[in-house]
């Protein structure tokens, strides 16, 4: 749509460190980290855009950028490239004054304030680009807008042993928020944030600039704008999220992330072909497998090479899993080798990562908790 | 090409599970640096413009050259053009208006890796009229009708022959010729006047045995696949797995580029049993297959075996059907209990 007004556009939070994916994110941004055989986190928050008719989309990097940069390019693969709008990656950056890295989640956006008011929009949707989930945000706009909303939160309900780990949404019938608690010890509801936001862009900005003027403000949307809002009786209402959505933001998560979708049906789903996961594609070959490759329940993308035993795992792009080699229950990252005899077990293998002859990694009899990792481009022999 | 070519085009036939024939030249291409590409087309060609679509998988969604797609040029009646240079004859316009200095031809139903870079720079050293690409092959390689062999007594060709061939020593053309573009049109144009439409029958032989062509050979080394009739394309699609011929093609820095499609990666199933095969994307594979090429989004049930089969997109394969031998055409629905049982060399198609 070539108009100089958005009704809605997108800013992705991509510039966190990730520390809690350890060697995974060692030279590399979160959202660029390897997903589901073929994708990159990243391809998700995207292909929902896509899905949704947002054209427009601010990234907002920091943290190892590159790999993130040169995977996002011109947005093409995700059909956002229009004339007027697209996939901008927006890093810090120096306007004369003086230059800043981002110093929270808030701040990312306030730092990025002259872009999105370039499109003029209604309302910004701020996404996080570490979550595997699939979601029209057309439908949480129209609930923004029934509401009358100023601030729209999607939630998602939560067990409630598990509710502390979040951040709770406490809500009226109406789905009117009245109280935010992050962390409870005593959670007094099972809706959880998603940290992804629908804003009327005018008042946002007005929060962030106070924000920006406050020197205790972490400038963080969870600790600092939600409740500044919360407490001068902003119309807040939480949108209720009925599918799977996974924050992979932990070794263990993704991997098990990795994990749901070998059964039928299961985890977020590749497989809607009304909602699609668009991701960059090379080209690749057709996966081979050997006369001695034996695969039981496992996702097996192109270009890789199976001569050894796959169970429960899934092998990415250009993989190559040597004679006598085992892989059970494992995630193997782009362009990783698995040497001949070696075992893997319970473990993640990070991209162009190499196993020698012979190596063991992980133990068959872990307990799930305990994910061996082996980061990128790391070799062990 | 018989059943196979009566939908769509050769050059469209996929080819190792998730190609198409023509990806391997226009891919040759690319990697050469080449910005200008002229396809033309035969008949049934919806498919094959589909799947080339702007050209910029191959890099020529660009400004300065590009990819022209140039339909039939047919004298009134709805036939085949009567040769290449007949063929040719619709791509004058095109040429006329291009800026270089030479003009590569090739049938895009060769499968071969090469670097044009080469072949242009022996042919300008030799000052030839037209440099051809060649190749040998082994003893049992059986000449088509339409082969042009290069026969040489020492470093001198001496024979052109179409047809037949002496030996293995001689030197098979792939279809690749190299010439002056400003020479092929007028080539084209004079023997069109001529009524001369065959190029390696008219220019090339009669033209060395009779005007003193000066030809140079170009040998290129490496696997050459002519896909000339069902067979050859289905010997060649399991060649194509070997893995020193798998290694050659896509095991390089330079890649063989196609349509790209969003598509999950495949799921294999408990009970399957794969053995030297070819999986392409988003299929699902539960069954028993050797050595067979499975192209995109087929669905091979628990119970269904398959033997030495080509499986072409979007087919389904159920429980208790048994194929060997054989091409099965895209999106063909095999229900339990079939069982098609092809010659080795004489593949059956079922559709």
């Amino acid at each position: 749509m070539l108009s100089m007004k958005k009704k809605c556009i997108a800013m992705l939070l991509a510039g966190g460190q990730g520390s809690r994916l350890t060697v995974l994110t060692e030279s590399t941004a979160k959202p660029a980290v390897p997903f589901g055989g073929k994708y990159r986190i990243v391809d998700f928050p995207l292909s929902n855009c896509v899905s949704s008719g947002i054209d427009t989309v601010g990234i907002m990097t920091q943290y190892q950028p590159l790999e993130l940069n040169e995977y996002i390019g011109n947005g093409r693969p995700w059909g956002i490239s229009s004339n007027f709008g697209g996939i901008h990656i927006l890093p810090p950056y120096s306007s004369g004054e003086k230059s800043q890295w981002y110093t929270g989640t808030a701040n990312a956006i306030y730092q990025n304030r002259f872009f999105v008011d370039r499109y003029n929009p209604d309302y910004v949707i701020v996404l996080s680009g570490d979550q595997i989930y699939k979601m029209d945000y057309s439908k949480m706009l129209e609930y923004h807008k029934e509401k009358d909303a100023e601030c729209t939160i999607a939630v998602i309900d939560v067990p409630l042993s598990e509710a502390s780990r979040f951040g709770i949404m406490n809500c009226r019938d109406s789905g009117e928020i009245y109280e935010f608690e992050e962390k409870p010890a005593k959670p007094k509801s099972t809706k959880a944030s998603m940290g992804i936001y629908i804003f009327n862009w005018n008042i946002l900005r007005e929060y962030l600039e106070k924000d920006a003027m406050d020197p205790s403000s972490s400038n963080d949307f969870g600790k600092n704008v939600i409740p500044a809002m919360l407490n001068e009786k902003r119309k807040m209402f939480a949108y209720r999220f009925d599918g799977y959505w996974r924050d992979v933001g932990t070794i263990e998560s993704l991997w098990e992330a990795n994990m749901d979708l070998l059964s039928s049906g299961g985890g977020v789903g590749l497989e809607d072909p009304n909602h699609k996961i668009y991701s960059r594609n090379y080209a690749q070959p057709p996966a081979f497998i050997a006369k001695h490759g034996q695969i039981f329940n496992s996702l097996i993308a192109e270009g890789s090479s199976i001569e050894g035993t796959v169970k429960n795992s899934v092998i990415s792009v250009g993989c190559v899993i040597e004679e006598g080699a085992t892989v059970e229950n494992s995630v193997i990252m782009p362009g990783a080798v698995v040497g001949k005899n070696s075992k893997v077990y319970y473990s993640v293998l990070g991209e162009k990562s190499v196993l020698g002859e012979g190596v063991v990694a992980g133990n068959p009899n872990q307990d799930k908790r305990d994910i061996f990792v082996v980061g990128k481009n790391q070799i062990l022999f | 090409m018989g059943e196979l070519t009566k939908e769509r085009a050769t050059a469209s036939l996929p080819i190792g599970g998730r190609y198409r024939l023509i990806d391997f030249m226009l891919s040759n291409m690319a990697n050469s640096g080449i910005i200008s590409v002229g396809v033309l087309t035969k008949y049934n060609y919806s498919s094959l413009l589909d799947h080339l679509g702007s050209g910029s998988e191959w890099d020529l969604n660009r400004k300065n050259g590009g990819l022209f797609i140039l339909p039939p040029f047919t004298s009134g009646n709805l036939s085949e053009p009567r040769g290449k240079i007949e063929a040719m004859y619709s791509a004058i316009p095109f040429l006329s208006r291009l800026q270089t200095d030479y003009v590569i031809m090739c049938d895009a139903s060769v499968v071969c890796k090469i670097d044009f870079n080469k072949v242009l720079e022996q042919h300008v050293q030799s000052g030839a009229d037209i440099t051809a690409v060649a190749n040998r092959e082994e003893d049992d390689y059986s000449c088509d009708g339409q082969d042009v062999s290069f026969e040489f007594s020492g470093e001198t060709l001496k024979d052109v022959f179409i047809g037949q061939r002496e030996d293995k020593s001689s030197l098979m053309s792939m279809g690749i010729y190299v010439l002056e573009r400003e020479r092929l049109i007028k080539l084209v144009e004079e023997f069109m006047s001529k009524e001369r439409y065959n190029l390696e029958k008219d220019f090339i032989q009669d033209g060395f045995i009779n005007r003193g062509l000066k030809i140079n050979v170009y040998e290129a080394k490496g696997t050459v696949l002519r896909n000339r009739s069902i067979e050859s394309y289905y010997k060649n699609n399991l060649r194509i797995m070997e893995n020193s011929v798998r290694r050659e093609f896509f095991g390089s820095d330079l890649p063989v580029y196609t349509r790209v499609r969003d598509e999950i990666p495949t799921m294999y199933g408990d009970g399957c049993d794969v053995n030297d095969c070819f999986v392409a994307d988003e299929c699902k594979i539960f069954g028993k297959a050797e050595n067979s090429v499975f192209c995109r989004n087929v669905i091979l049930e628990a119970g269904a075996q398959v033997k030495n089969c080509i499986i072409m997109q979007g087919a389904k394969i159920s429980a208790g059907v048994q194929i060997e031998n054989a091409i099965v055409e895209k999106n063909t629905c095999l229900s339990s209990g079939v069982s098609f049982i092809g010659a080795p060399n004489s593949p059956v198609i079922v559709q």
